[in-house]
């Protein structure tokens, strides 16, 4: 009931925002034809028909087929899916590892420097090729992509939490709550992190966007879920050799991956200035 | 039981990294169910004092009983637990509230922490604050962001009531509010004190709501307490210059116009304080054994303490020398 009263605030600020309302629009039109794959695919996306291969863009398969005679569009659908399913279990995967050591790191000052140097440590190497490399360690499969790309992914997150975290630290209920008694946990989960939070949803819609991208990378570079599975970046990748007579393959994934990440970012912007706390109170 | 002060400092020292001494050797005592004032320009540590008191901040030196425990001596966990006897109120009724917490949450926050009372009697105790500090018990559901500054500090105010405490620090209760509603939270404080006979430490720059709320008052300059006296003596018969000059400054419509004592220059730094006496720099009588020694509280008159070599009021005479400013800066 009360707390029902600020959600519609920050909603309709949101709401409100057009990139916030454009990003929304896109990232749902991916996202419904990921979840609705099943229903929406003409054709099995792993079904090869060899009397249809490379067919162009037409009537019986309206973004044409690859060398197999595979559905482009049914392919594609289906590999939105995979691709946000690692996304989000990335973005989800970071929040929780990331937001817990960057919570500890910027709450606890002992723990600052170890965890945070570990970070640093991670970060030294650019994120793609980390999480290329650890992929291609571990071997082509969908949970070790999702486990590569949150390596990769979590000192971004971890840093994000703990600037935040370090910020409302020093505000003032946080010494009310520890003069009333609180314990440091309480103060931590009851003070500190609710007031955090919303540095760190923002980033993790960047997150969200980034790991979409990395993974068709792993899968355009064949460390990502194997084949025949249908991943956006394993479809442009199977399209490379045939760009000049059919490059619909690569085309269709390539812009379903520019309107997911297009509609993350917008969101995430929209998000980032809905939460601004310099705002909060100029809306009050 | 009853000469066993509620709260007793002596000798606090405390340090800020960088060589700030925001307190620099003090000396407290506030007994059960009375109130002293702390007053003082901004800067020169009565905050930090208020917040050594509760240990807060740890203190570098000097001894903190609470009835009598030492304070400094407490695990973490006994800390806490003795929290549930002090309340704080803080300056900023806009920062001191956590936005995500619904009011009833805020009240029964130190409720639960305590483990006092199950969630029924911690809902009836949440209305009882309300009303206690002149709110609704309709307005328990409704978020901090939802109040005006006066209404928020009353909420500060019942959340630092919450567990019933002995000792109330209020750290510049009114002096982010308007004027019209400082009134208001002062007669509040006033009213509250009586009623649970608080012991209450009200540390302010506001030497009209000291008087109004505190029989006794200590005054603070560099981070030491200069002269102490029941509330009569600081107003009527201040002897440390300082608080000749403070005193001056306030408006008081019934009295008759005064001589407005002007300090010249700065507050010298906390981090490099002058020898000798902090306030000599800006004192109208000082000597060479005012840079050489340094003062400490002599009792003046009864219960009337001063840290000063040369204390008395102003005469005349020295006010004209010095045009009313100090001779030599």
């Amino acid at each position: 009931m009360a707390v029902a009263k600020r959600v519609p605030g920050t909603w309709s600020r949101l709401l409100a925002h057009p990139s916030f309302r454009l990003g929304l629009v896109l990232f749902a039109l991916v996202a419904l034809c990921g979840l609705l794959a099943a229903w929406l695919a003409p054709y099995d996306p792993l079904r090869n028909n060899f009397r249809a291969r490379l067919v162009a863009p037409g009537e019986a398969h309206w973004l044409g087929t690859d060398r197999f005679g595979r559905d482009i569009l049914s392919r594609t659908l289906y590999g939105a899916q995979v691709s946000l399913r690692i996304g989000l279990a990335v973005a989800g995967v970071t929040a929780l590892v990331g937001g817990a050591v960057g919570a500890l790191a910027g709450f606890a000052r002992r723990l600052d420097g170890p965890l945070m140097r570990f970070m640093d440590a991670l970060m030294a190497f650019p994120a793609v090729l980390l999480a290329i490399a650890l992929a291609a360690a571990l071997g082509p499969s969908e949970v070790n992509a999702i486990l590569a790309l949150s390596i990769a992914y979590v000192p971004r997150t971890a840093r994000v939490m703990r600037a935040g975290v370090m910020v409302v630290r020093e505000f003032p209920f946080v010494e009310g709550a520890q003069a009333i008694g609180a314990s440091s946990t309480r103060v931590l989960l009851r003070h500190v992190l609710p007031n955090a939070l919303a540095p760190l949803v923002v980033q993790q819609t960047y997150v969200f966007a980034l790991a979409v991208l990395a993974e068709a990378v792993l899968s355009f570079l064949g460390v990502g879920p194997p084949p025949p599975t249908p991943t956006l970046g394993g479809i442009i990748s199977e399209g490379r050799d045939y760009i000049q007579e059919a490059p619909w393959i690569s085309i269709v994934p390539g812009i379903g991956i520019a309107l997911t990440v297009l509609g993350l970012n917008l969101m995430g912007d929209g998000l980032r200035d809905a939460l601004d706390p310099r705002l909060r109170d100029a809306v009050r | 039981m009853t000469d066993v002060p509620l709260i007793e400092a002596r000798g606090l020292h405390k340090t800020f990294p960088g060589g700030v001494h925001a307190v620099d050797g003090v000396d407290l005592r506030l007994r059960a169910g009375e109130t002293l004032g702390l007053v003082g320009e901004s800067g020169c540590g009565k905050s930090t004092m208020a917040r050594l008191l509760l240990r807060l901040i740890e203190p570098d030196e000097g001894v903190l009983h609470f009835r009598g425990e030492d304070l400094r001596a407490l695990g973490a966990t006994r800390l806490r637990q003795m929290r549930r006897d002090m309340g704080i109120i803080f300056q900023d009724p806009f920062g001191s509230l956590n936005p995500r917490m619904t009011v009833s949450q805020l009240l029964a926050e130190p409720l639960v922490v305590h483990g006092i009372g199950n969630r029924a009697a911690r809902a009836q105790r949440v209305a009882e604050l309300l009303t206690l500090v002149g709110l609704l018990p309709e307005h328990a559901a409704r978020y901090p962001h939802e109040f005006s500054g006066g209404q928020r500090q009353r909420i500060a105010i019942a959340r630092a009531l919450a567990s019933r405490p002995a000792l109330l620090v209020c750290d510049e209760p009114t002096s982010a509010l308007d004027v019209s509603i400082q009134a208001q939270v002062l007669n509040l404080l006033g009213d509250l004190q009586h009623r649970l006979a608080l012991g209450v430490l009200f540390v302010s720059h506001n030497l009209a709501a000291v008087r109004h709320l505190a029989p006794r008052v200590a005054v603070m300059y560099l981070g030491r307490v200069v002269e102490e006296a029941p509330r009569e003596a600081i107003f009527s018969n201040p002897q440390h210059p300082y608080t000749q000059a403070l005193i001056s400054a306030v408006v008081d419509p019934g009295a008759p116009p005064r001589r407005r004592i002007v300090l010249r220059g700065e507050v010298p730094s906390p981090a490099n304080p002058p020898s000798g006496c902090g306030f000599r720099t800006r004192c109208l009588r000082a000597q060479r054994r005012c840079a050489e020694e340094k003062p400490y509280l002599t009792e003046q008159g009864p219960r009337h303490l001063a840290a000063c070599h040369f204390p008395g009021q102003y005469t005349m005479a020295e006010l004209e020398r010095a045009g009313t400013a100090p001779a030599h800066s």
